[in-house]
């Protein structure tokens, strides 16, 4: 079930609330969501909903076990170990052994048999989540988790279960026992779940909807027409990404949660390293903490900042989808973060703000391109006419732009950040006209998400690898 | 009115419209079809172990609410209202072309499919008993490039026409193609909101069908043309779901000499004395108006000729409106749509002796037919 559907908004999601605001105390409104959340999930993957509590199980009673031997010397470090062992290989098995098996076969020519796995929806979220969970009880950043259904309804939490933000535990752990659900939240969280919906639907499904008709049309392209293609996905990505995550994070407010905010208008970024403090905030985060920290980060010299960051890239890369061309997505980012790092800060810092943004986005596209397309073919000849500029324009560029210029353009304004209070202001609108406006451009994306949905000739859903 | 009242309207309007939309959804009577789309909707599946643990009843559920959604074709039509609105130019592979035209644009038709495809027909002529013509018509993209909307990419059809023409050595090959972009200013051609050519159309394809297997056609003053249907709504208009251009009207050539046909049904067993019928002018469908829409084999004598010679039109659904010009040339005309004729084709032809072959298709729907591939 993904959100942008009519079976969630219609029925599923006023269910929830319906028995969620009838009852008053938390525990039995946390009991409440992990019901509602296990149907969720339920939804596509009956059979999977025993590997989320499997893990659930597993961390809770590692959790436990770490607080409860913290004096020992060497056992808490067992039961995280452990922990981190059952979580990797849950991911390792469900998520990677297919692409692993194939790749052993063809390297060295064997045919181990495997079966082809359906990849459980959001698993690459929840083991995450779950392995901060432990390390930060071992870390003593938190305490452990004694209520199981509340360790379980954080576990599965269901506006966050399948396409991220990744919530770590130390930061709604007072809220699952203890927290004010206030009108204000409420309507915030309203207003932030439209603004996801319509992101989602209005602009990513539709400038999709180019994105997929270049990338599918596989013949010779003009160079326009790949640069509008890699823009198009840029924007599909972009849109639907922080669509899902507001989305979460209006619901989360609903409910009383506070999550962490993911997006922060990641095409204005004025380098790559910018670029991903803005982009999958909670991803970026996770891996700094979790892996790129412990492993020494920068503090062990050069050499081993250099391997740690392409470490790091490289599985970061491979989290987004077990193939080869989200490997090379990450190195290739890994590396120019590198550079970014260690040859070209200098001269970064000097050149004028538009020249950086002009260099950051041409990389987060040709990265988008080796993102989009799966074989090592297929990127090359993408990127091939992208530059070249013999080929510059055709018919198809002119069509394409008379189709989707509207899209297109309120694809860059929402990608900027908009202060319409100052400029609203500055022009000296009325309080009426603005409120006016305010209630008729939010009821209006609603309308028209709706319209959108019922009509749902193409409502991707892009984590299905993540 | 400050912030907080604004953000409680648009809290309390969008609840509404999805409980009001729930509502609706259980209390409305069911519908089983999509007149606009023209298919059936999804029906409620019962829930059983297996559907439910493979996950496909879920499927099932929301593909039922999707369809069943209230006022899902006022909405369905408003979404492509908006799509016009915003610039787009086609929509679910259909072009809003001027003149109320929507097109289905063409997207080409591969050489492997095409050599394939030449080669059974090719290999379908080469014999003396029967002479085979064969007649790759184009689709009103084909001859309409001056409705299709600005830059498109759309295919040149009469290349891949040629090309097709060009593999074959066997079959007499008649080009419509030539005497249609004649005529295409003076009088509409094809349906505008259908794939298929009008009555019109159909009328040039067989003034070159009568030169090609050298028969004298009746001239167009000899019928008398009747419209007997102005609300027509095609597969464009469904596909597209666009609805806002002026319905086609569906005009058909009465002769005015005398006439009398048995229409034989042969797998139905039903046999009737007129090649169009009524009942489908009132449903979705209206072109099956002519020859009853497709049958695997429809046996057609003409009365008033009885010197023994007969034709068998392999073919798609363009020929349903041109075999009614047809039927005044030949005693007997058979039919034949393979894809649901199911025994071989040379030998019924040699048991009935039939003399002549017309093989029909169009540009557009011939790469994907499965038909053609049991023509032997």
């Amino acid at each position: 079930m993904v959100f942008s559907s009519l079976i969630f908004l219609v029925v599923f999601f006023p269910l929830v609330l319906l028995f969620y605001f009838s009852i008053n105390k938390s525990s039995t409104k946390n009991i409440i969501l992990l019901i509602f959340s296990l149907i969720f999930y339920a939804w596509g993957e009956p059979v999977y909903i025993v590997l989320m509590i499997f893990s659930s199980i597993v961390d809770y009673t590692n959790g436990r076990m770490i607080e409860k031997y913290r004096d020992r010397s060497i056992l808490p470090k067992v039961f995280l170990v452990f922990s981190v062992i059952v979580n990797l290989s849950l991911l390792g098995f469900f998520k990677y052994s297919n692409f692993l098996v194939g790749n052993i076969n063809s390297i060295f020519n064997t045919s181990i048999a495997y079966r082809e796995l359906r990849l459980p929806i959001g698993i690459s979220f929840y083991t995450f989540q779950t392995m901060s969970y432990s390390i930060d009880v071992y870390r003593n950043k938190v305490k452990a988790e004694h209520n199981f259904p509340n360790f379980m309804a954080y576990v599965s939490m269901f506006p966050q279960l399948i396409a991220g933000p990744i919530v770590r535990y130390s930061l709604i752990q007072k809220e699952l026992t203890d927290r004010t659900i206030t009108k204000r939240n409420v309507l915030d969280g309203s207003i932030r779940f439209i603004q996801g919906l319509a992101k989602k639907v209005l602009l990513a499904n539709n400038i999709g909807l180019l994105a997929t008709s270049i990338i599918s049309s596989h013949g010779e392209v003009s160079a326009m027409t790949a640069w509008l293609g890699a823009v198009a996905f840029a924007f599909q990505i972009f849109f639907d990404f922080s669509g899902y995550s507001d989305m979460a994070i209006g619901m989360g407010k609903i409910f009383g949660f506070t999550y962490p905010e993911n997006f922060y208008y990641p095409y204005t970024c004025t380098s790559i390293t910018d670029f991903w403090n803005r982009w999958h905030m909670s991803l970026s985060t996770w891996f700094k903490d979790y892996l790129y920290i412990p492993l020494g980060g920068n503090r062990k010299g050069n050499l081993r900042t250099i391997l740690n960051l392409i470490i790091v890239w490289s599985l970061t890369g491979l989290w987004h989808g077990a193939a080869w061309n989200f490997m090379l997505w990450g190195l290739y980012f890994g590396i120019i973060l590198i550079i970014e790092k260690f040859v070209i800060s200098s001269l970064l810092e000097k050149m004028p703000v538009i020249l950086k943004r002009i260099y950051s986005l041409v990389i987060v596209l040709i990265g988008w391109v080796i993102f989009m397309l799966d074989t090592p073919k297929d990127i090359v000849n993408y990127i091939i006419s992208m530059f070249s500029f013999g080929r510059m324009a055709d018919i198809e560029v002119l069509f394409n732009i008379s189709n989707y210029g509207v899209i297109l353009i309120l694809c860059v304004v929402f990608s900027m950040p908009l202060n319409l209070s100052q400029i609203s202001e500055k022009l000296r609108i009325p309080k009426l006209l603005k409120e006016s406006a305010y209630l008729i451009f939010y009821i209006g994306i609603f309308l028209l998400s709706i319209v959108y949905i019922v009509d749902n000739t193409f409502n991707p859903f892009l984590y299905f690898r993540f | 009115m400050n912030r907080q009242v604004s953000k409680t309207i648009i809290t309390i309007f969008s609840a509404a419209v999805l409980l009001v939309s729930a509502a609706l959804l259980i209390l409305l009577p069911e519908k089983t079809i999509s007149e606009n789309e023209n298919r059936y909707l999804a029906k409620f599946t019962k829930i059983t172990a297996e559907n439910f643990f493979s996950g496909e009843a879920m499927e099932d559920i929301e593909i039922y609410i999707n369809d069943h959604f209230p006022f899902r074709d006022i909405i369905v039509g408003i979404k492509s209202d908006i799509d016009k609105i915003i610039g787009k130019k086609e929509l679910n592979g259909v072009y809003l072309g001027r003149d109320d035209y929507l097109i289905q644009s063409f997207d080409g038709y591969d050489d492997e499919t095409m050599q394939k495809h030449a080669e059974i027909i090719d290999a379908f002529s080469d014999n003396l008993d029967f002479s085979v013509y064969f007649m790759l018509a184009p689709t009103s993209s084909g001859i309409y490039s001056d409705k299709k909307p600005r830059y498109n990419d759309d295919k040149n059809q009469i290349e891949y026409i040629k090309k097709m023409y060009d593999k074959i050595q066997n079959a007499v090959k008649i080009d419509t193609f030539t005497p249609l972009l004649e005529e295409k200013d003076n009088k509409e051609l094809y349906f505008r909101l259908d794939h298929h050519w009008n009555a019109h159309g159909a009328y040039i394809a067989y003034l070159a069908f009568c030169e090609a297997a050298g028969l004298r056609p009746f001239a167009e003053d000899d019928f008398s043309i009747e419209t007997v249907a102005d609300d027509f709504c095609g597969t464009y208009y469904s596909k597209s779901t666009y609805y806002r251009y002026k319905k086609d009207t569906i005009d058909v050539y009465v002769p005015k000499f005398e006439y009398d046909y048995s229409v034989e049904y042969v797998k139905e067993s039903i046999t009737t004395n007129t090649l169009y019928e009524d009942s489908h002018l009132s449903t979705k469908d209206k072109y099956a108006y002519f020859l009853d829409g497709n049958h695997s084999l429809i046996k057609i004598e003409n009365n008033l000729i009885d010197d023994g010679s007969s034709i068998a039109v392999v073919k798609d659904s363009y020929a349903n409106i041109l075999i009614p010009f047809i039927v005044n040339h030949y005693s007997t005309v058979y039919v034949i749509d393979m894809r649901l004729f199911t025994q071989p084709l040379s030998q019924y032809i040699e048991e009935n002796g039939i003399e002549n072959v017309l093989i029909l298709y169009n540009i557009q729907t011939i790469r994907d037919d499965i038909g053609i591939l049991r023509i032997e």
